[in-house]
């Protein structure tokens, strides 16, 4: 399997080789952009544009520490913020309903109906928190990013990252208090 | 303290996350931090426990496909075409006039002459045959697929003849520019008609596209140190022209007018962002989406760049290539 390095240095040369960073990270940026923004259209037209802009940018892109991941990310971050600033909207957006394409199996009514519910509730609870909060709950527990590549989407360093991450624990954990938490 | 369970908190949520070890086993391994752990990673196992939104499949093919044919066009369009965009289109009645008349005038020079001007120079007396001579070729050819190899031949050679006329003693700076914007209106007028072929052969013609720009781009460069500075200065003009102004209707373009309605149905590659300022690259990607914007609103330097004598720097081919202008 290329190594993403390679695959990176070979779309700057020959963008067709792009593709192959789309493959890998689409669904990643999408549940990104999904969880912060809520409404799928939305999400579907941000990706996409996350992708373009990377294809623009991608000449530009230098290994200097910046894990290419979290450059991609830092393009989606700043595309759900422009798009915020644009619409004069508040994260909190209601869910729809065609939004549970979730990743499951469970085709149980009960089931689903429980983990629609369990989404709704964890996007409407992580929309509360503060921006970097949000991105590291999304990046980290979501997207399994390590600390140093949520750093370099924040611009921030790996020890601030751990910080803000228990800030956003304290948050959550008062806002599911009784709904996905049992305490 | 704060930090002290920063660390532990996170360290608990890679373990887990990397399967590790469990709520229980991390709360084991801390017992002074069991409470506020205990709480904390729930509300962690909570929220990652969570499936993750998927995108529609076809969604993502669809955006898959708009992105590789973004992708065509990148890297192949460095200099502006807004002359050749704006131009009108030549009546096909002239059109034909003109080839009509171009294979008379090349039958009665006959074929050594035509031949004799293979070689030719834009400096050369031979040198118009010689475009006529490609001009009629084009027009003779209905197949989209050998129309492209050809304007990627004709590219080529305009390639080699900027290269010879740089080594020449006597440069002739308005042949070159004139050389220089056939060769970029060659290849793009075979990127224009990639998009009626087949995949293909598209993706063949694409190729050759790619491996010819990036040789014209060096080319380009060596122009800009290279050359005296009056062929820059007349380099930098031929830009600004294109920029700004409609192009003068070149001989070497009227094969190319005809086809000028094929670049219609390639919006992307006219409306894509060629020749833009030279800025920070996360200011750049970080700014206002340029996607499909106005090629040519960004490029021509402002009277007060060029009066402060700085160097206009343009980024090509989305890449941080600096063309510094001597004044």
């Amino acid at each position: 399997m290329d190594d993403l390095k390679d695959i990176v240095n070979e779309s700057k040369k020959n963008p067709q080789a792009f593709a192959k960073i789309y493959e890998l990270f689409f669904d990643k940026i999408y549940g990104y952009v999904y969880y912060k923004i809520g409404i799928v259209a939305e999400a579907e037209d941000i990706s996409e544009q996350v992708f373009l802009k990377a294809l623009e940018g991608i000449g530009n892109f230098e290994w200097k520490g910046v894990p290419f991941s979290s450059w991609l990310f830092r393009i989606a971050s700043n595309l759900v913020v422009d798009y915020f600033r644009k619409k004069n909207k508040l994260s909190t957006v209601p869910i729809e309903e065609q939004a549970y394409k979730i990743a499951d199996n469970r085709r149980d009514t009960e089931d689903m109906i429980n983990l629609k519910l369990s989404f709704k509730t964890a996007q409407k609870a992580i929309c509360k928190l503060s921006e970097d909060q949000q991105n590291v709950v999304i990046l980290k527990f979501l997207n399994g990013f390590s600390n140093a590549e949520i750093a370099g989407v924040l611009g921030k360093t790996e020890g601030a990252v751990k910080s803000i991450q228990h800030r956003a624990l304290n948050s959550l954990r008062k806002a599911l208090k009784g709904e996905l938490l049992n305490e | 303290m704060n930090k002290i369970f920063d660390d532990i908190l996170d360290n608990c949520i890679n373990q887990i996350k990397l399967g590790n070890d469990d709520i229980n086993g991390c709360l084991a391994k801390y017992p002074e931090y069991s409470e506020e752990l205990k709480s904390h990673l729930h509300t962690f196992y909570a929220i990652a426990k969570i499936p993750k939104p998927i995108p529609s499949p076809q969604f993502k093919l669809e955006a898959k496909s708009r992105l590789l044919k973004q992708a065509k066009s990148k890297k192949l369009i460095y200099l502006p075409l807004r002359g050749l965009k704006s131009r009108r289109f030549q009546s096909l009645k002239t059109a034909l006039i003109q080839i009509a008349a171009t294979i008379l005038i090349l039958v009665l020079l006959g074929g050594g002459v035509a031949m004799a001007s293979a070689n030719s120079l834009p400096n050369s007396p031979l040198y118009p045959v010689k475009i006529a001579t490609e001009n009629v070729q084009l027009a003779l050819t209905l197949n989209q697929a050998t129309k492209a190899e050809l304007h990627l031949r004709f590219a080529e050679r305009r390639l080699e003849e900027i290269t010879r006329t740089l080594s020449d003693e006597n440069k002739e700076e308005i042949k070159l520019e004139k050389t220089i914007n056939a060769m970029i209106g060659h290849t793009n007028k075979a990127i224009a008609l990639t998009d009626k072929m087949s995949e293909e052969k598209r993706e063949e013609i694409l190729l050759k596209t790619l491996n010819l720009a990036q040789r014209e781009q060096e080319t380009l460069q060596k122009v800009m140190i290279q050359a005296p500075v009056e062929v820059k200065n007349a380099i930098k003009n031929t830009i600004e022209k294109t920029q700004g102004k409609d192009q003068k209707n070149n001989p070497e373009d009227n094969e190319a007018e005809s086809l000028i309605e094929q670049d219609k149905t390639n919006k992307e590659i006219n409306s894509k962002k060629i020749f833009s300022p030279n800025k920070d690259t996360e200011k750049n990607i970080n700014s206002e989406p340029n996607l499909g914007g106005n090629v040519f609103s960004n490029p021509k330097p402002t009277e007060d760049e060029k009066n402060n004598g700085e160097n206009d720097k343009y980024e090509v081919e989305g890449k941080m290539h600096e063309l510094n202008f001597i004044k």
